[in-house]
């Protein structure tokens, strides 16, 4: 043993063992005490034959390869079976030495089995946790694009992974009360292996959970999403029930998830859950309330609209009836007043457009529409403007039968819009070229200008409401953000589309095409 | 994704050189080739690569269906071999991708005019008159061992710092990493390769084969060897005087002695 360069010591802490191609050559006090063996049966034996079978497999193809490779290996979990049937649990650790020898240390861990079993549950758990977590931020993102409730319904059952069939199991109230019921999912029950929910069975909250009935309670809105995703076939499933009084949550059941750890869900797992609830519960009422918002915007411009009939209707005739009183200054003035209730006229218009579009109340009045007059009247009306800045408006009617159904006035304002866009975001000098062609059973019209162009990140989202892209008006004009989306509206309402393509520094093409006959079932 | 991405395939050695494919055993990657490779580097093309779920390979590519059975590691092999274009390769499998490189020669003989199996096992659970070495409890006390071992392995996988005076050729690798695998991964790996029996296989491989034994080897013992020896239709078995299951890692010269004495002989 000459050539070891640090021989086993006894009196060591720890066991120590020196190997030489996996047999042993030296041991300490302590070793022989590790595996329950005296020194003399030790030396010239091979290390692993003191481990069970399935550890030697684990030393040889694990171990050995890297302890080859980097030269040495820590924190090893190895278990010697003692002669007298006992286990001894160690952690080892070995590094190789210049001369090939192995040098091992066992330090006994017989808390290291409850510790082991401790942090593998917690990492169970955090594991658990985190997708909890990245489960809720999906549902965060997915309920904060729904707008309807609906919406919600699929969204929650997707994102948990339910079926969403409208049975019972879940249901979901909006706060104020029975009005919006969501079925959310399939009827996942408890299964035979869960236990019953550790409250009240008189609870509304119980009651429901258990029965699958709605039940209203008049100081509680139950809120109850049955959760389950990943659940095996042979029904172990998770449910989350929790009591929403007045918005805030109050009330958790027990719940219980069985998964082949056989892990109880902890009060972080409740907190989580609770986020959940009021994550869902907030989208519903956002939804709610987003509906509300489309009727409360069409009543305020409806109620907007009659003052300002009377301001500008006041104001087109106070000249004749001020005659000669009236100076050049003050009819200016005068004028300006009916040009700003004519541009606010015109706003409130835009937004009733949106509002009654997306409520779907936009009604539209057909009638055989000749879509090349309606671009030669939009020429004209913005000649003016455009000559002020120099600006040719061609209008080319390459189709063979630009007629459609349409409702004019409608179709009219679409057609005006782009005009009057290609025109405000032109250069001066600039031409803007207005074409209709034929497409099948649909007319096409657009509109080429040469102006400032879109950028490309900026072209997907111009037809979205109050979206502003960088370009600006080149004439100093304003732009309310609400035209193209409007334009938009306006086409599909017709079962048409949109569309545009745009090179910066170049110019755009905005067009649409919409059927020349509506669609029999409707749009 | 590109199987050579996702597999880690690494190609090194003279276009035109006689094309080793290494595949590595259970329980680590690539990196276990190391000390024989540079024995044949001049003169032959050298392909390592990570199983999936070994080393740096896609993990996220492990299918448990696929990788249910040694199949879906064949597959892989010869879909590295198409992507090659490889012709007249010999492949080299240890332990359990002995067995892999089996099938694969077997499915794909365009591919591959030889196999060497270094410390082959085409099934390690006893059964009546078979000797694997090990019972279906001790693949379970494997599995359990590796459960164990579950929260250390990682702290491992941190990279070391190679300084060894002795190995020059390795000074320009500051740190590394060998051996990494995913123990979940790992544990299903383990099953497919443990509880596997891939023993009616040997029979129709249809290139000249060497088997590379280890006097002792708890895993892959002589008897094997030789049983593996008896099956395959053309094969040589040469047992080294040495110790483990990883001969190309404890004795690395001796395996390429008997590896490149092979080639001379049974392949042009």
């Amino acid at each position: 043993m000459a050539d070891v360069a640090e021989p086993a010591v006894d009196g060591a802490p720890v066991g120590q063992v020196v190997t030489r191609d996996g047999t042993i050559v030296a041991a300490n006090a302590e070793f022989n005490d590790v595996v329950g063996r005296g020194r003399q049966d030790l030396l010239g034996q091979s290390l692993e034959s003191l481990l069970p079978a399935g550890s030697q497999i684990y030393l040889q193809t694990h171990v050995a390869p890297l302890l080859a490779l980097q030269g040495r290996v820590d924190d090893l979990a190895m278990d010697f079976a003692r002669p007298d049937g006992t286990t001894t649990a160690t952690l080892a650790s070995v590094r190789t030495d210049a001369g090939g020898y192995d040098h091992w240390a066992f330090l006994r861990a017989p808390g290291r089995a409850r510790f082991e079993a401790e942090i593998q549950r917690g990492r169970r758990v955090a594991e658990h946790t985190k997708e909890r977590l990245t489960m809720i931020g999906q549902l965060s993102t997915g309920l904060a694009t729904a707008v309807d409730l609906d919406g919600v319904a699929r969204v929650v059952a997707a994102i948990l992974g339910i079926a969403n069939d409208g049975r019972s199991g879940g249901v979901v109230w909006v706060p104020g009360g029975g009005e919006a019921m969501v079925p959310i999912g399939a009827g996942r029950g408890p299964s035979v292996d869960s236990p019953p929910p550790t409250r009240d069975p008189e609870s509304p909250v119980v009651r429901a959970f258990t029965t699958g009935e709605v039940v209203v309670d008049a100081d509680i809105e139950v809120f109850a999403v049955p959760f389950g995703p990943s659940s095996p076939p042979d029904g172990v499933v998770t449910v989350s029930l929790s009591a929403v009084r007045s918005s805030l949550l109050t009330d958790m059941l027990s719940l219980r998830d069985a998964d082949d750890a056989g892990v109880a869900l902890v009060a972080d797992d409740a907190l989580l859950l609770t986020t959940l609830a009021g994550q869902v519960g907030q989208a519903v009422h956002r939804a709610q309330l987003y509906q509300d918002k489309d009727w409360l915007l069409g009543v305020a411009a409806h109620d907007l609209r009659s003052p300002l009939t009377t301001i500008g209707g006041v104001a087109e005739v106070l000249p004749r009836l001020m005659g000669d009183r009236l100076h050049e200054r003050e009819r200016d003035l005068v004028e300006s007043i009916v040009a700003a209730a004519k541009r606010m006229d015109a706003l409130i218009e835009d937004v009733l457009v949106v509002s009654s579009s997306e409520s779907g109340s936009l009604v539209l009045d057909r009638r055989m529409v000749d879509l090349g007059a309606l671009a030669r009247d939009a020429a004209a009306a913005h000649e003016q403007r455009a000559a002020a800045k120099q600006i040719d408006v061609e209008v080319v009617v390459a189709a063979a039968d630009p007629m459609c159904s349409a409702d004019e006035r409608r179709l009219r304002q679409a057609v005006d819009n782009l005009v009057g866009n290609a025109v405000k975001y032109s250069d001066r000098g600039a031409t803007v070229r207005v074409m209709l062609t034929d497409v099948d059973d649909a007319v096409r019209l657009e509109v080429i200008d040469e102006g400032q162009g879109i950028p490309a990140d900026e072209l997907p989202n111009v037809f979205l409401a109050f979206n502003r892209t960088s370009a600006q008006p080149t004439g100093g004009e304003s732009s309310t953000g609400l035209g193209l989306s409007i334009v938009r509206r306006l086409v599909e309402a017709h079962g048409g589309t949109v569309d545009a393509a745009s090179e910066v520094g170049v110019g755009s093409t905005f067009g649409f095409t919409v059927p020349r006959h509506p669609d029999p079932d409707g749009e | 994704m590109d199987v050579l991405e996702r597999n880690v395939v690494t190609v090194t050695g003279p276009a035109d050189g006689l094309p080793l494919v290494f595949a590595h055993g259970y329980g680590c990657d690539q990196s276990m080739w190391r000390f024989i490779t540079p024995a044949f580097a001049d003169t032959c093309r050298i392909v390592l690569f990570d199983h999936v779920g070994s080393g740096a390979s896609d993990a996220s590519a492990y299918e448990l269906d696929r990788y249910a059975s040694l199949g879906g590691f064949a597959d892989d092999v010869i879909q590295i071999g198409r992507k090659l274009d490889l012709r007249g390769a010999v492949l080299i499998g240890h332990s359990v991708s002995a067995m892999i490189g089996a099938l694969a020669v077997t499915a794909a003989p365009d591919l591959f005019d030889a196999l060497v199996m270094v410390s082959p096992s085409p099934r390690y659970v006893d059964e009546g008159d078979y000797r694997g070495g090990f019972s279906r409890a001790d693949i379970d006390e494997l599995l359990e061992t590796m459960d164990r071992n579950y929260l250390g392995w990682s702290e491992q996988m941190a990279p070391v710092i190679i300084g060894d005076p002795d190995r020059p050729d390795l000074s320009d690798e500051l740190t590394t990493s060998f051996c990494r695998l995913d123990p979940r991964i790992a544990r299903h790996f383990a099953r497919t390769t443990f509880l596997g029996d891939n023993r009616d296989d040997l029979a129709d491989v249809p290139v000249p084969t060497l088997v590379v034994q280890v006097a002792r080897d708890a895993i892959a013992p002589v008897e094997v060897g030789e049983y593996v020896h008896a099956r395959l239709p053309d094969s040589e078995l040469v047992v080294l005087d040495s110790v483990g299951h990883c001969p190309h890692l404890s004795a690395p010269t001796a395996t390429a002695d008997a590896i490149r004495d092979f080639l001379d002989r049974r392949v042009s």
